[in-house]
């Protein structure tokens, strides 16, 4: 699973530098995906919390990752 | 709520390092959370932008948009504002008699009341099936955090899961386990093809009825009821026949691909067990060998007669992984390929209309065009950096721990 540390590491990477000068926009698109979506808004709250929620599972705790777990009894 | 960032600092311009970015994005969060009847409830969809005019809705409440929120508040331990937010949906539950018990896909205060909106507000005048999916999940997810079980046996709750299991656990002209929607019911709120039984409904709805089984399990525990009995198990197999159905209708790997191109058509009666859709060979993308390339598998997007939809939706996806429909055996290859598949961007639907004419990729007839819809569009939405970020968190654990059994 390496690889996909990997590519964590390189998506969380991109949001910290892009995220700030893309005003955390709604959506994106574009031959990369990379561009701010024609129609996003700015200030979108999921961009913002999902870039906390990634900086929270990969920085600060990694075991909260369980969050979503629904139990099994 | 003023920032006690600068301004500049809020653009993103006062420096890029890592603990800055983070406070401003906290800054940012702080900004979005609202009040209802005094109390925060939840963020609006999306802050204003300094010089550009006021959105048509993205100042109200929305559920979905919320849901990586209140994940984010329960790990703060904020357990309030979600209790809040729980109890504010419940009461917004619909109680007409078309609509009884699904819950609104956004909401706000306006004048000292609530407006809420079940579809008939939304552009298009959609509803959203997965606002209503979400509010067991996060139910349970608080309960299980926070240790509230009074809250999770509270009599309102109990009522508004079982008016809630009341537009799913009913007979139906399919007779499936799925559960059929319209065009646009989900996050994918734009005429994309998306009716049927699309993934990521078909998936929330396994979360929904896992997280209604353990909210009921935990009323039955403080007073047996027959009723409620009755329930858990017709609840149960529910979530056994879904899950089989899945398995077998949407997992696609290189091998089951190749058995998908030979199989026989027009088939009738007993016979037609190898091809229950009748699915003829020719919708079978070509691009699908390849693109597998012998690694892992993934669950396609929709299962209609003779209409399979095969592009690629990664939180649909993301969440069978998360909600124990896909279990390590197969969540395994799925996260491998996953990794090896996505680049920096993570779409919500991977999509190749650019390259391939749309029809005849997916045997689905054309999407209407909208802003949102156009060829290429890659929406890297919160909820698809939240998976990924889940994704992997778990993948460490689906390595290395040994298969678990079904929950229920």
């Amino acid at each position: 699973m390496d690889q996909m540390h990997e590519l964590l590491e390189e998506s969380y990477r991109s949001q910290l530098s892009q995220l700030p000068r893309q005003e955390w926009a709604e959506y994106f698109d574009g031959p990369t995906g990379a561009w701010i979506g024609q129609q996003a808004r700015t200030y979108q709250t999921w961009t913002v919390v999902g870039f906390l929620l990634m900086h929270h599972l990969l920085r600060v705790k990694p075991s909260d990752a369980t969050i979503l777990d629904l139990g099994t009894t | 709520m003023k920032s006690p960032l600068s301004q500049e600092q809020l653009r993103g311009l006062g420096g890029t390092n890592e603990e800055t970015v983070v406070a401003i994005a906290n800054a940012h969060f702080e900004r979005s959370l609202v009040r209802v009847r005094g109390e925060i409830v939840g963020s609006v969809a999306a802050l204003e932008h300094p010089g550009k005019s006021g959105a048509v809705n993205y100042g109200e409440v929305f559920v979905r948009d919320n849901v990586p929120v209140m994940l984010y508040l329960l790990l703060q331990g904020r357990y309030g504002i979600v209790r809040h937010f729980l109890t504010i949906c419940l009461e917004l539950q619909s109680s007409a008699y078309q609509t009884r018990g699904i819950f609104p896909t956004s909401f706000v205060e306006q004048q000292g009341s609530l407006v809420a909106d079940y579809g008939q507000r939304s552009i298009g005048r959609i509803s959203s099936v997965d606002a209503t999916l979400w509010w067991p999940v996060l139910c349970w997810l608080y309960v299980q955090r926070s240790h509230d079980y009074g809250f999770g046996t509270n009599q309102n709750v109990q009522r508004g899961v079982q008016l809630l299991l009341d537009l799913v656990l009913h007979p139906t002209f399919e007779g499936t386990p799925v559960l059929f929607v319209p065009d646009c019911a989900f996050m994918i709120d734009r005429p994309m093809d998306v009716w049927g039984a699309p993934l990521e409904v078909e998936v929330l709805l396994f979360g929904c009825l896992r997280s209604c089984y353990q909210l009921m399990a935990l009323a039955q525990k403080g007073s047996m009821s027959r009723l409620l009995e009755q329930r858990l198990v017709l609840t149960r197999q529910w979530i056994q026949d879904l899950r089989g159905f899945l398995y077998k209708h949407y997992w696609v790997t290189s091998k089951t691909m190749q058995m998908l191109r030979r199989r026989p058509t027009e088939q009738f009666g007993e016979q037609q067990g190898e091809n229950e859709f009748n699915v003829q060979p020719q919708v079978v993308p070509s691009w699908l060998q390849e693109w597998l390339d012998n690694q892992g598998g993934y669950l396609i997007g929709n299962m209609r007669t003779g209409r399979p939809d095969f592009r690629f939706y990664s939180l649909g996806n993301s969440l069978a992984c998360l909600f124990g429909l896909l279990t390590p055996p197969s969540s395994g290859p799925c996260f491998g390929w996953c990794s090896t598949t996505a680049r920096t961007s993570w779409p919500r639907c991977r999509c190749a209309s650019a390259i391939r004419p749309w029809t005849w990729m997916s045997g689905a007839t054309k999407p209407a065009p909208t802003p949102k819809t156009g060829p290429g569009v890659t929406t890297t939405g919160a909820t698809g950096r939240v998976c990924c970020g889940f994704l992997g968190g778990r993948s460490c654990s689906i390595n290395s721990s040994i298969p678990r059994p079904m929950a229920c």
